[in-house]
């Protein structure tokens, strides 16, 4: 069960480092442009940005967790740190940096959302694997 | 030793058998509720678009009806026009209890004077107005004021900015209307008072100027009278007045609603071949696992239980991982289509508001009713033979 969820959160992390490479403004060739001519990035793509700094550890934890020995405490820490990057996936592009205010955006149509299923998918998960491995003894 | 006991004991018992139940009928579940769902939220859109236009009947110019409907379906912006006399014809026809003109205008393309770009704009008369008006005094308690404008629940000032800015002049968003999945939440309303000074402004502010025609309308709203038919009054206007169609507005989306019934029919055939096939399926499955389990009911049938408590015990494994994948399949689906609703309406380029959460409980409990009755039919066979069988001869086996 453990290395399926293991598995499952390095997918996870894989679909929330690549996804807003696709689906943020700048790949939809969005950017802000100043009165001087200079462009910037819209603020969705730095909520895209962000999301690498979640997606990497949140891989490591997956690589761990299939990969971890029968320890108890392993798994519950593991588990604990995939809750918690789950759901700084989810607060990246809704509160702490946010995407785009225009509703028909592909940052808030695609993007936002897939970070939020990601992040919840990777908390959810988690949060199995904290009550199996609470539950479960060291077998090691 | 109880039914419940027992079918718990067999769904752990056997997990690929459970979980090949259990994912048939999820999917079945998924895919009915978020079928539901986007047509019910598309249907409920429409509807929601035509109570807040609050007309019978759309005066347009003849051959503007396609251009009418994107306009109101999309939010994209439009340009038609008749002569203004065209209101008091309209007005003289029998029938008409209160006519209103409209004319539409929308803001530049990618324009640094703007705040955004190519906004649909509905000029309207406060005097006549029954469309917005209401809802203006309802929540404002007045009408809008020269430079105030309202809009639709996607128009918003952009963030640091305390003006709505178009065509370099600020304007001041009182306030944004309740959603309706349609174009008119991308769409801005403003009096004509206002429009005039936006236009005397672009001039020297933005990088084309609007122009707003004097003598021209874009449509005209018409309510009819108490106990009229709006159908008779449409017919009467289109032979009083030149130039014009008249549409009713339950007709107002007439090609969207086809192309809608045509997808509507073709989710139905996927959705009973899909039932069809995860009934089979799990029937199946049923019957192998019965199969295998015969010298164990034989067991319990010599030690007293009844061939309804062995039917009841296969139904009821039945019964519990199809309420478990249905109720799954629904709420996940339910929570799919709610998080990409945006990308989902866009990519079906159909209007979707999300139901209400009500009618959302009744088509879960639907979905969950019809995912216990599949896996009751699909277990009745094996279940019938497996209680009906000796059981001396299946121990002897």
């Amino acid at each position: 069960m453990f290395k399926a969820i293991g598995v499952l959160l390095i997918i996870v992390a894989l679909v929330l480092a690549i996804a807003p490479a696709f689906t943020d403004c700048q790949s939809q060739d969005k950017v802000i442009t100043l009165e001087n001519g200079k462009t910037i990035s819209m603020k969705c793509h730095w909520a895209g940005r962000a999301e690498i700094g979640v997606a990497v550890p949140l891989g490591l934890v997956g690589i761990m967790m299939a990969l971890s020995r029968r320890r108890r405490e392993n798994r519950v820490n593991l588990s604990v740190l995939g809750i918690a990057l789950g759901a700084l996936a989810i607060l990246f592009p809704t509160v702490i940096i946010g995407v785009c205010m225009t509703p028909t955006m592909t940052c808030v149509t695609a993007m936002e959302p897939t970070l939020i299923a990601g992040g919840a998918v990777a908390a959810a998960a988690s949060l199995v694997a904290l009550v199996l491995a609470a539950r479960r003894k060291d077998t090691e | 030793v109880n039914v419940l006991g027992i079918a718990l004991k067999n769904i752990r018992g056997n997990a690929v058998k459970s979980l090949t139940i259990f994912l048939c009928v999820f999917g079945v579940a998924a895919f009915f509720v978020a079928t539901a769902i986007i047509v019910q939220g598309a249907q409920g859109s429409l509807d929601r678009g035509l109570e807040r236009l609050g007309a019978d009947v759309l005066v347009v110019p003849a051959g503007a009806e396609a251009k009418m409907e994107s306009a109101v379906l999309m939010g994209a912006p439009v340009k038609m026009w008749m002569p203004a006399d065209v209101l008091a014809q309209v007005s003289g026809v029998e029938g008409v209890a209160q006519a209103s003109p409209q004319v539409y205008l929308q803001s530049l393309f990618g324009a640094h004077c703007c705040a955004v770009s190519e906004m649909f704009m509905v000029v309207f008369d406060p005097e006549t107005d029954f469309s917005v008006t209401p809802w203006l005094e309802e929540q404002l308690g007045r009408g809008l004021n020269l430079g105030e404008v309202i809009g639709g629940t996607h128009v918003f000032v952009p963030e640091g900015d305390e003006y709505l800015m178009l065509y370099g002049y600020n304007l001041d968003l009182k306030g944004t209307l309740e959603p309706t999945g349609i174009g008119i939440d991308a769409t801005l309303f403003m009096t004509r008072e206002t429009a005039e000074e936006l236009a005397r402004w672009s001039s020297q502010t933005a990088e084309l100027p609007l122009t707003v025609p004097e003598d021209s309308i874009s449509s005209v709203l018409v309510k009819v009278g108490p106990d009229v038919d709006p159908h008779e009054v449409a017919v009467q206007i289109e032979r009083d007045v030149d130039g014009v169609v008249a549409i009713e507005s339950p007709e107002l989306f007439g090609t969207f609603r086809e192309q809608m019934l045509g997808l509507l029919w073709l989710f139905l055939v996927m959705l009973i071949l899909a039932y069809l096939i995860s009934a089979l399926l799990i029937g199946l499955v049923f019957s192998m696992a019965a199969h295998e389990r015969r010298r164990e009911m034989a067991v319990l049938r010599a030690t007293g239980a009844t061939r309804f408590f062995i039917f009841r015990t296969l139904w009821g494994e039945a019964a519990l991982l199809a309420a478990a994948g249905g109720l799954a399949g629904t709420i996940l689906s339910a929570l799919f289509i709610y998080i990409f609703r945006g990308y989902i309406s866009g990519s079906l380029g159909m209007p979707f508001l999300f139901p209400s959460f009500g009618s959302l409980l009744g088509l879960i409990g639907l979905a969950l009713a019809l995912a216990i009755v599949t896996a009751t039919i699909a277990v009745l066979v094996p279940a019938y033979r497996i209680s009906r069988q000796e059981p001396a001869l299946a121990m002897k086996e």
